[in-house]
């Protein structure tokens, strides 16, 4: 057929990376807008409530399986969500509505659910506070369930039906509809909608699942059953790949899965030069399941443990022991090596539902209300947050990293928490590691021009890269009109580098860097010719790290360092490593 | 009838998880239970609708009872609010 074999190449934003092949099922988005109304007699009034008892306990099975999965996946405290969308899905009072609305208006139960749904979810869409007006999502959640399942006997699972690997497209979807459809040979997804950092693509990274978003019209371009070729790394998706591009794919997916054997295999390899020069090769993780891929690759250690997770999709902060019970879980299953925990890095915007005051609307989130100007603002939610970092360090090697650090202010006051929390937490008689390591993100300029004054305080540097190159250069890398200002490369990035490298160096304080940067190799070439303590990268990308260390000569590195500083564009500085990885690969 | 007013000390309001934590406990009693705040009133054993009443922190509701067990009841409902719902101080 055409239409099935087309070779339609549509590109996108990878928000999870990786190649997979699938049959594609396209999620049908009609549900909720095409309720058919008919007029129904009386006496079928009951058998129409029964069809919506029948819908009402499908989903009931499905939200049931979906909490265990949240359960498995996530931990206790996020199947709250579900038990709040299982309390809307059985209200009695709506129900009775309904069953009125129908006796009144001898419609059909479809029409009559989502006539009286609707009206809530109106009045509450007026709501003055952000924080209501954001329930509404349940509620609409819930409303297209049942109505999928009223009109189409189906759920988001039971739809499914596939007995193949599959590649889920869909206009936009949740971290739990992620949750519920990997494992269910769902192998990829493709949506509309979404950003990179959403919730939706730290979810897909952390269960692996290749997910390319902002694909435009995809529910119209791509045919469910087709074949889909969704190619994360090289931002595409190929909808009816002929034969000769499936063979292709299917060998450099072949190729991947060797290096990938192949890397873990050396998962026991020390991270040193060809020259004995050894570096601490660390993972970065943001969910506790991504502890089982730091130890499949071998890291060193966690360089960066993103603890914001237990403080998004949920309606409450996160308290002391549920805090503790995650941070000593995974500093146990990492066996004394060490695990750096960043206190949270989140945006105002991303926490406005945890305070009583509404900052969701800044003008300029990236420069407002957000990580350790939350932390130092309300003491307790930081407090609470150092005390469960603490005890954790009695259960094995850990360190705290405290994120957007700007002034020195911030730092003391930081370090005068974490002595008070240590103080108490002796006089208290609960077993910690009194002589903890803390450090510090360098991620804005300020802190890299007064790294000094900060060297002097603290125990380790760790540079930024992503949040430095953005705030120097002054670019946001999510607007498509500038990202091409965005560049780790730019003379500006390297020499701040340099300086914090040196204050490193001259107050004896280790420097890491564990932004994205660190993974690519013209990159790991310029930090190896810094002499850099140690690089973090994200657990996929150990193994690759590692290999181009355990090829490279630190001495040759560093004979090009005074060269590269000197040069004064990107385009000087990239084609220069270019042609050293080069002579690098020609080596081998 | 019994009525009784309760003030919401949970910082962030009657939200989801306290309010399924009120229809829970409304639900085990025979009476019909009611909550309103000013010209509202909703079924107290309805999440939809204590949703709608948006009750945030330091609220003031009205519960009202009605039925074999409206004592107890509105005792309940009370103690419950009293206790953040049982979701913690801090909360």
């Amino acid at each position: 057929m055409a239409k099935h074999e087309n070779n339609t190449v549509i590109t996108g934003i990878p928000a999870s990376p990786g190649i997979v092949i699938g049959k594609a099922y396209v999620r049908k988005e009609d549900s909720d807008t095409f309720v058919p109304r008919t007029l129904i007699r009386s006496e079928q009034i009951n058998d129409e409530l029964q069809r919506l008892k029948k819908a009402q306990d499908m989903v009931a099975e499905e939200l049931e399986l979906l909490r265990k999965k949240i359960i498995h996946h996530l931990g206790t405290s996020y199947s709250d969500i579900i038990s709040a969308q299982l309390a809307i899905l059985k209200d009695d009072q709506l129900w009775r509505e309904v069953e009125n609305y129908m006796r009144e208006h001898h419609v059909n139960v479809a029409f009559a659910y989502r006539f009286v749904v609707n009206q809530y979810i109106e009045v509450l869409e007026e709501h003055e506070s952000e924080y209501f007006r954001e329930r509404v999502a349940d509620i609409r959640d819930i409303k297209q369930r049942v109505l999928r399942a009223l009109i189409s006997k189906q759920t988001v699972l039971s739809s499914l039906e596939i007995d193949e690997p599959a590649i889920y497209v869909a206009r936009d979807l949740n971290p739990t509809d992620i949750m519920l459809l990997v494992s269910e040979n769902v192998v990829g997804f493709v949506t509309e909608f979404g950003g990179k950092t959403s919730h939706v693509a730290i979810m897909a990274r952390a269960m692996k699942v290749p997910m390319i978003i902002g694909v435009k019209d995809a529910g119209y371009r791509i045919e469910s059953g087709q074949t889909l070729i969704l190619d994360a790394d090289h931002r595409k998706v190929i909808a009816g790949p002929n034969d000769e591009i499936l063979d292709e794919m299917k060998r450099e997916i072949r190729i991947l899965e060797e290096q990938e054997k192949s890397f873990q295999a050396a998962h026991n390899k020390k991270s040193i030069t060809t020259d004995g020069y050894r570096l601490k090769l660390s993972a970065n993780i943001s969910f506790p399941l991504e502890v089982n891929d730091v130890k499949k690759y071998g890291a060193e250690g966690i360089g960066l443990y993103r603890t914001e997770y237990l403080y998004l999709m949920k309606q409450n902060l996160p308290s002391e022991e549920e805090l503790f019970n995650e941070y000593r879980h995974v500093v146990e299953s990492m066996n004394g090596k060490q695990v750096i925990i960043r206190t949270i890095d989140l945006g105002g915007d991303k926490m406005s539902a945890l305070w009583n005051t509404d900052v969701r609307c800044e003008a300029n989130p990236f420069m407002g209300y957000r990580a350790i100007r939350i932390c130092l603002d309300n003491p307790p939610v930081f407090i609470t947050q150092l005390r469960a970092i603490l005890r954790s360090s009695a259960f094995g090697e850990v360190a705290v990293m405290l994120p957007m650090i700007t002034h020195v202010e911030e730092l003391t006051e930081s370090l005068e928490h974490i002595n008070d929390v240590k103080q108490a937490l002796e006089d208290e008689n609960i077993p910690h590691d009194r002589s903890i390591k803390v450090g510090m993100m360098v991620e804005t300029p300020a802190a890299v021009i007064n790294i000094e004054a900060f060297a002097d305080k603290i125990d380790f540097l760790s540079i930024g890269t992503n949040d430095l190159t953005q705030y120097s250069l002054a670019v946001d890398r999510g607007n498509e009109r500038v990202v091409n200002i965005y560049d780790h490369f730019d003379p500006a990035i390297l020499k701040m580098i340099k300086t914090v490298v040196d204050a490193g160096r001259k107050y004896e304080v280790p420097v890491y860097v564990c932004g994205e940067m660190a993974s690519e190799s013209p990159a790991l070439l310029l930090l190896l010719a810094m002499k850099i303590d140690g690089v973090s990268v994200s657990p996929r990308y150990i193994g690759s790290v590692r290999r181009f260390i355990n090829e490279s000569s630190q001495k040759d590195a560093e004979n090009q360092l005074e060269k590269i500083l000197g040069l004064e564009t990107r385009r000087e500085i990239s084609d220069h490593l270019n042609t050293l990885l080069k002579k690098h690969s020609s080596k081998k | 009838m019994v009525n009784e007013q309760i003030t919401i000390q949970n910082k962030q309001g009657l939200h989801a998880r306290p309010a399924t934590a009120l229809v829970n406990t409304a639900a085990k009693f025979k009476s019909e239970i009611f909550i309103s705040r000013d010209d509202k009133k909703v079924n107290g054993k309805s999440i939809l609708g204590l949703l709608v009443l948006a009750a945030e922190y330091g609220a003031k509701l009205n519960v009202e009872a009605d039925g074999p067990d409206e004592e107890e009841a509105v005792k309940a409902i009370r103690e419950l609010a009293d206790k953040h719902f049982g979701m913690g101080e801090g909360s």
